[in-house]
């Protein structure tokens, strides 16, 4: 971010995801490069389930949101939550989606409808130029759990030509964070993630 | 009451779990952040912040309720009271939160109070009276407004209650601010000898930002109480002197205070146009304004005391305006002190803001919305703030837990209510149990706020509805506000059921513990209080404890308490999923799991649409549901709902073999 005065991410998902915790870890490792950091986070009451946005601003900001077309980067964890929130992109803005979805309780009881996935991924090819699609839930499983979708993508986002916090200071902030004993699996992962949007970035 | 319990201990309860303390199990351990050496810069969310202000101040007391979107403050807090040698409350309500803290108060040691919005709705009766009193410690109160709102019944501009009891009242524009004026606010309140009020909204509360820690102020007090009837015995005789003493210092020497605060700035381009931002949308007005291209070409205010008015600073600010805009989230207060100010200065200038439709009225605001206000009041236009709707495709509905015990409780209720021929009315209150309003159980008819469910349950009563009253309330809604309007159902006669939701917990809020609990907030054991032992005493005639897991039971036990001619109380009691998962990771084991066995199933689909449960989803092109087995916790009742046995827990399934 040499010349830009600040590097606005949004990270989403559903609720379960660990969005909140990959914007801590973020937070923390902005820290740790010495940067000012704010990050929001928006959840819904439900502890799992819900859709999950967190804005998080690298730089010299005041305001902890982001407005429509102030975001660098989106980061979803689940196709549907990174459709919703195209808004917030910049133009030029670059998008890394999870392709893996999540389908709503409610889409079962016909309380609501969730598209076929290449419909959504469709849709968002359509709306952004810059778009890279990774199966992080089974990078994820293959690493050890799902659960790990998380530090899947905060790898594959380490992996962005002008990211401003170095993969070294993040994976150390993900050993800090994640329960004991999963470092090295995390770990893993997050490497994973990145050599997935690496080669990505080759192709482009 | 044990012997009782036993017996319908049968599924997943009490008996096989011992309370843990949240945070204790499977979160890594890292240094805790409210403990940061002095100097260094942290991570904190804005709850955190205002925690460590409070350590910084030297406080000795904390007290709350948990609330939506303030209860991190004292959570935080309660991590490390040893450490810091601070005592941690968590209370039965928020009116007894404040009258703990003012009491240490009174008796010279440093507290804080705090709580959402809603609380101070509670508190309200103690504070006004203690503005009269006053104090001799710092006391502090802090609300955390959800101003959209995102988790709360209203939204709510609680500075209004600073005005009505004559306290003043700061608001932090961001969260490094909030710890600063938390900490400053203590030294106000022993300046003025009264409550300090310190307004942030769920943007402050719920963001995170990087925070110098600063060193903690050595407050060696002893506590001690000076008697003196004139100030603390409030009858009229006493108060009349009293009110005239707390009006001197609001009226007068908070503004004098406050006209040469550091926390109210001016950022001066000398020009005719003038911005205000008030606490958050400060941040909002320097972005827009940078936005816009105009930073250097309006004057902005940066106002953090909004009640009262700095009278002289806003005075001088209003000199050569021609214009002005107030751009604040909640109500026009401000807005409207500022034109008072005005026309006593006789100043020639135009106010904007929501009187003007130049700021919206409803929900948070943003730079986006700010930037288009400001434009419009430079073009001189008024701006439109039609809100997009948003994606509905694929919406994500509230719903409770996979496993939560109310959906059995909720569930069975409904059933009783079908073989009893009955609609029933289902008065709700306030807590995880809300989402029982959702599809597919729909079942509760209104939900006002803590504790109005057996009140208004007599009501509906009283008025001669011909269906039966079934109020449904939480364990720790009941210890709120529940227990005097059951007193009220015995006293007067009523005839209603009362089912307390009991799963142990403040769930909705993050698992604070309550006094069922077991444990208090310094995580020392406390008497665990039995809701039904409550009831009994009250005079409540038909009191049953039922586990809801066990569905059968549950809906025999539900439609006796209907039927019965009398207040008639049913405790449902289970713990809280999350918790009891929580706990079996502890101790190293696994929950028990839901399989289908797919030649027992006939597709009825009643299992989806009966429960809603997130662990059952639907294949609809084999017609069979499909257990998220990363999900499902094993509560079993989706089997007891299934008319085939097709859904059974694996360890029935092992036993069978």
């Amino acid at each position: 971010m040499a010349d830009k005065k600040s590097y606005n991410i949004i990270i989403t998902g559903v609720g379960g995801q660990g969005v909140i915790l990959a914007s801590t870890v973020l937070g923390m490792s902005a820290i740790d490069s010495g940067k000012t950091v704010k990050i929001a986070d928006t959840h819904g009451l439900a502890q799992r389930g819900g859709s999950v946005i967190s804005f998080v601003r690298i730089g010299n900001v005041h305001a902890y949101t982001l407005s429509e077309g102030e975001a660098d980067v989106l980061l979803a964890f689940e196709p549907m939550e990174a459709l919703r929130n195209l808004k917030y992109l910049k133009e030029d803005g670059i998008v890394i989606v999870n392709t893996h979805p999540i389908v709503p309780v409610a889409a079962y009881i016909g309380a609501t409808t969730y598209p076929p996935v290449n419909e959504i991924i469709s849709k968002i090819r359509k709306q952004c130029k810059k778009v890279f699609f990774i199966d992080a839930t089974s990078i994820a499983r293959k690493c050890g759990t799902e659960k790990m979708v998380n530090t899947v993508m905060l790898g594959a986002l380490s992996a962005l030509d002008d990211f401003p916090i170095k993969m070294e200071t993040i994976l150390k902030n993900i050993r800090k964070m994640v329960p004991p004993g999963t470092e090295n699996m995390n770990e893993n992962a997050f490497k994973e993630g990145r050599k997935a949007l690496l080669n990505l970035l080759k192709k482009v | 009451m044990i012997i009782e319990e036993e017996k319908v201990n049968n599924r997943r309860s009490y008996s096989s779990y011992n309370i843990v303390q949240k945070g204790d199990s499977e979160m890594p351990v890292v240094e805790d952040p409210l403990l940061a050496p002095p100097g260094s810069k942290v991570l904190y969310l804005g709850n955190e912040a205002v925690a460590r202000g409070a350590i910084e101040a030297g406080a000795k007391v904390a007290t709350s309720y948990p609330g939506t979107p303030a209860s991190e403050i004292l959570s935080s807090l309660a991590r490390v009271a040893k450490k810091v040698g601070m005592y941690v409350e968590w209370a039965v309500n928020e009116k007894v939160a404040f009258e703990v803290a003012f009491a240490a108060s009174l008796a010279n040691v440093r507290a804080i109070m705090s709580c959402k919005h809603l609380g101070v709705n509670w508190i309200s009766d103690a504070l006004l009276v203690a503005a009269y009193t006053g104090v001799n410690g710092g006391l502090v109160i802090v609300s955390a407004d959800d101003t959209h709102p995102y988790s709360s019944q209203n939204a709510e501009d609680t500075r209004y209650y600073t005005k009505l009891a004559k306290i003043p009242c700061l608001e932090p524009s961001d969260i490094p601010e909030a710890k600063e004026i938390v900490k400053y606010g203590f030294k106000l309140s022993e300046t003025l000898q009264l409550p300090v009020y310190v307004r942030i909204t769920q943007r402050i509360s719920h963001s995170k930002s990087d925070v110098t820690v600063g060193e903690v102020e050595k407050v060696n007090r002893e506590a001690r109480f000076e008697k003196d009837f004139k100030r603390y015995v409030m009858i009229a005789t006493y108060s009349k002197e009293r009110q005239r003493v707390l009006n001197k210092k609001y009226y007068e020497d908070a503004v004098k205070i406050f006209d040469n605060i550091e926390f109210n700035k001016v950022i001066s381009n000398e020009s005719s146009i003038g911005v205000i931002g008030c606490g958050v949308t400060f941040g909002y007005v320097v972005e827009a304004l940078e936005r816009l291209g105009l930073a250097d070409k309006v004057d902005v205010m940066k106002l953090s005391t909004p009640s009262p008015l700095p009278y002289n600073f806003i005075g001088k600010f209003l000199e050569n305006k021609e214009k002005v805009l107030v751009v604040e989230e909640g109500e026009p207060i401000v807005e409207e002190g500022i034109c008072r100010i005005a026309l006593s200065f006789n100043r020639n200038v135009s106010i904007y803001g929501q009187y003007t439709g130049h700021i919206p009225r409803e929900f948070e605001l943003s730079t986006g919305i700010v930037a288009k206000a400001i434009k419009a009041f430079i073009e001189g236009v008024t701006p439109s703030f039609e809100r997009k709707a948003a994606e509905e495709i694929g919406k994500r509905i509230p719903a409770l837990c996979a496993g939560c015990p109310h959906r059995a409780s909720y569930y069975a209720l409904k059933r009783a209510l079908r073989e009893l021929g009955k609609k029933g009315i289902i008065v709700g209150d306030r807590g995880c149990y809300n989402q029982g309003i959702h599809p597919p159980l729909r079942a509760i008819d209104t939900c006002i706020c803590m504790g109005a469910s057996i009140a208004m349950a007599v009501g509906f009563e009283r008025a001669g509805v011909k269906e039966p009253v079934i109020a449904v309330i939480g364990d720790s809604t009941f210890y709120h506000a529940g227990v005097q309007p059951l007193l009220d159902a015995v006293f007067n006669n009523s005839k209603i059921t009362v089912l307390i939701f009991d799963n142990s917990w403040t769930s909705m809020t993050g698992h604070q513990p309550n006094p069922g609990t077991g444990v208090n907030a310094m995580g020392e054991p406390s008497l665990r209080i039995r809701a039904e032992n409550i009831a009994r005493s009250c005079g409540v005639g038909f009191v049953k404890v039922v586990n809801p897991l066990d569905l059968n039971n549950t809906i025999k036990t539900i439609k006796e308490a209907i039927m019965y001619d009398g207040v008639a109380v049913v405790v449902c009691r289970s713990p809280c999923t999350l918790q009891y998962l929580r706990e079996l990771r502890k101790r190293g084991e696994k929950p028990d799991k839901i399989v289908l066995i797919e030649d027992r199933c006939v597709g009825c689909k009643l299992c989806v649409t009966q429960l809603g449960c997130p662990a059952l989803l639907f294949d609809e092109e084999k017609k069979k549901p499909i257990v998220n087995r990363e999900l499902c916790s094993g509560c079993g009742l989706c089997s007891q709902v299934c008319p085939r046995e097709a859904l059974v827990l694996e360890s029935k399934l092992k036993e069978e073999e």
